[in-house]
């Protein structure tokens, strides 16, 4: 698809007339891309020799680290695993902690709705591994390890082939297999794990980047983070930030599930945009949906009317209250109940605990039990009431940010699904909750 | 990443609080304990002597030593010690 193709079919849907020539979002191999510029998605995992030939061959480990910090900083990349932290921060306090630091690829993407990072991984391993060895060399990291997500087959084979075709590099690299867990990948867990202890969060004052596995400086990064960092290293820091908004430079990628066109469909954004725009254009939707979970399970519901217009911006979005997280955009369809759904997610992130903290032990299968029985039509008012005050009691608790997060879902449910709740209370009992336009979640674990 | 930026605080490790409940009763205006028994506490900053030093209190009369308080440790010293000699 070219520039052309993309605002015409924009001009098609919406009636506007377009001045703007630059594209906004892209998918795969599309003109525009960045992330996943290359050939597109059905070709499949990208060649070392196409890749080499598209980007050209670096030898990461020539380059002087103090350079290659300096202009992770001057890029303003923020981490895309979700919680946005500034990469060039951990980088500084890797390489001023005693010890060789370990570079850390996350690839666990324990968020089942998001396919951003598999998708970067089946599609563009070089562009992720190439990011890594940036990583390594910018703070003289001896090991690399990539911390995989066992049932992500297609990633992990995609992974392999491209990692036997690499010359060998002084930097080792192994692959480790995360648990099977929705917290496994949240950092502290991570290097928990691979510290040979389970994949338990911890809250500790000690950042990993200066303490971490074997009480070694410790980088734990998202794979789409790493990415960034390959065509950084190529382009400049000036280049990646030349879309986005300065708070939040860099193109995104978002994954769309639901009651959209293609559910695990990832898009690029490369331009301002708004929700309505990329539900329009690539979710195959008319107009608003009811509404759209953002960022995850544990994000925020947004009623669709809003959604519609809200901007794609992290630093807008977080204005609002609202975590663009890992890039998850969750359409509800319009036979479903968004009440019924999001009690079906309470029950499975209930399950997802690591039962350290009393809080989150008590507290996840309490909210559960409860929002259960107002989708049932088991509760009265006051006893959202109660719903409500056991949330804000659980709010901010725990070793992490799973309970919290739970907390996020609920209530914003309770605050978007306002009539569904009233038709509730009053006994109107509704039954979809799976099926088409159902969000995923692993084989195997669905709670209903 | 740290949250400890000269800033003197008083945070739970909620995987090690097991509920006994002293810390309450040592510093009831900052912490509180859930309907399970866990202690919640107040994250924001502490500025005043008198609340630092029952903070300090309360983080020794843990029985899970599940309480820190941040902060450089000479600051608080000097904190509470400034209280005594007032």
């Amino acid at each position: 698809m070219t520039i052309v193709d993309f605002d015409e079919a924009r001009r098609q849907r919406t009636g506007a007339l377009s001045l703007v020539a630059a594209p906004r979002l892209v998918l795969a191999g599309e003109t525009g891309a960045r992330l996943l510029a290359g050939p597109p998605a059905r070709e499949g995992r990208e060649s070392l020799e196409s890749h080499r030939a598209r980007l050209g061959s670096v030898n990461f480990e020539d380059l002087d680290p103090v350079q290659l910090r300096a202009t992770v900083r001057e890029s303003g990349l923020l981490g895309r695993g979700g919680g946005g932290f500034p990469t060039a921060t951990k980088f500084d306090v890797a390489a001023q902690s005693p010890g060789t630091p370990i570079i850390v690829v996350n690839a666990s993407e324990g968020e089942p709705a998001s396919r951003k990072d598999q998708t970067l991984l089946e599609l563009r391993p070089h562009v992720v591994l190439d990011g890594a060895q940036f990583a390594a060399a910018a703070v003289r990291a001896a090991d690399i390890v990539i911390y995989t997500h066992a049932t992500h087959a297609a990633a992990n084979e995609s992974l392999r082939a491209a990692l036997a075709e690499r010359e060998p590099s002084s930097v080792r690299i192994r692959l480790v297999n995360a648990p099977d867990t929705y917290i496994a990948g949240e950092t502290s867990a991570v290097v928990s794990y691979l510290d040979g202890r389970g994949a338990i969060p911890s809250r500790g004052v000690i950042p990993a980047a200066r303490v971490g596995i074997g009480q070694r400086p410790t980088i734990v990064n998202n794979v789409e983070t790493l990415a960034h960092l390959a065509l950084i290293a190529r382009r400049g820091a000036a280049w990646f930030a030349e879309v986005g908004a300065p708070e939040a430079p860099g193109s995104s990628l978002l994954t769309l599930v639901g009651a959209v066109r293609e559910p695990g469909l990832v898009v690029e954004v490369v331009g301002p945009t708004t929700l309505g725009e990329v539900l329009e254009v690539y979710g195959g939707l008319r107009a608003a949906p009811r509404a759209v979970l953002l960022g995850g399970y544990e994000g925020s519901w947004i009623p669709g009317e809003d959604a519609w217009r809200t901007p794609v911006e992290r630093h807008r979005l977080a204005r609002l209250g609202i975590s663009l997280g890992c890039g998850v955009v969750a359409v509800i369809g319009e036979e479903m109940c968004g009440l019924a759904q999001t009690a079906r997610l309470v029950a499975w992130l209930a399950s997802q605990s690591a039962g350290q903290c009393g809080p989150c032990i008590f507290g996840l299968p309490s909210l559960s039990e409860q929002f259960d029985a107002v989708v049932a039509g088991r509760a009265r008012k006051s006893d959202v009431r109660k719903l409500r005050e056991l949330a804000t009691s659980v709010r901010g608790r725990g070793a992490c940010g799973h309970p919290t997060g739970v907390v996020t879902l609920v209530e914003s449910a309770l605050d978007t699904f306002t009539s569904e709740l009233k038709n509730h209370l009053r006994g109107e009992v509704c039954a979809a909750v799976s099926g088409a336009g159902g969000f995923p979640l692993p084989e195997g674990e669905d709670p209903r | 990443m740290s949250a400890a930026h000269g800033e003197i605080r008083l945070i739970v490790n909620g995987s090690k609080c097991d509920g006994r409940g002293i810390c309450a009763l040592v510093i009831p205006e900052r912490i509180s304990l859930d309907v399970w028994g866990y202690a919640n506490v107040d994250p924001s900053a502490l500025e005043d002597a008198r609340s630092i030093a029952r903070a300090r209190r309360a983080v020794r009369a843990c029985p899970a030593q599940a309480l820190t308080l941040t902060g450089d440790p000479r600051e608080i010293r000097r904190l509470v010690s400034l209280r005594r000699s007032k």
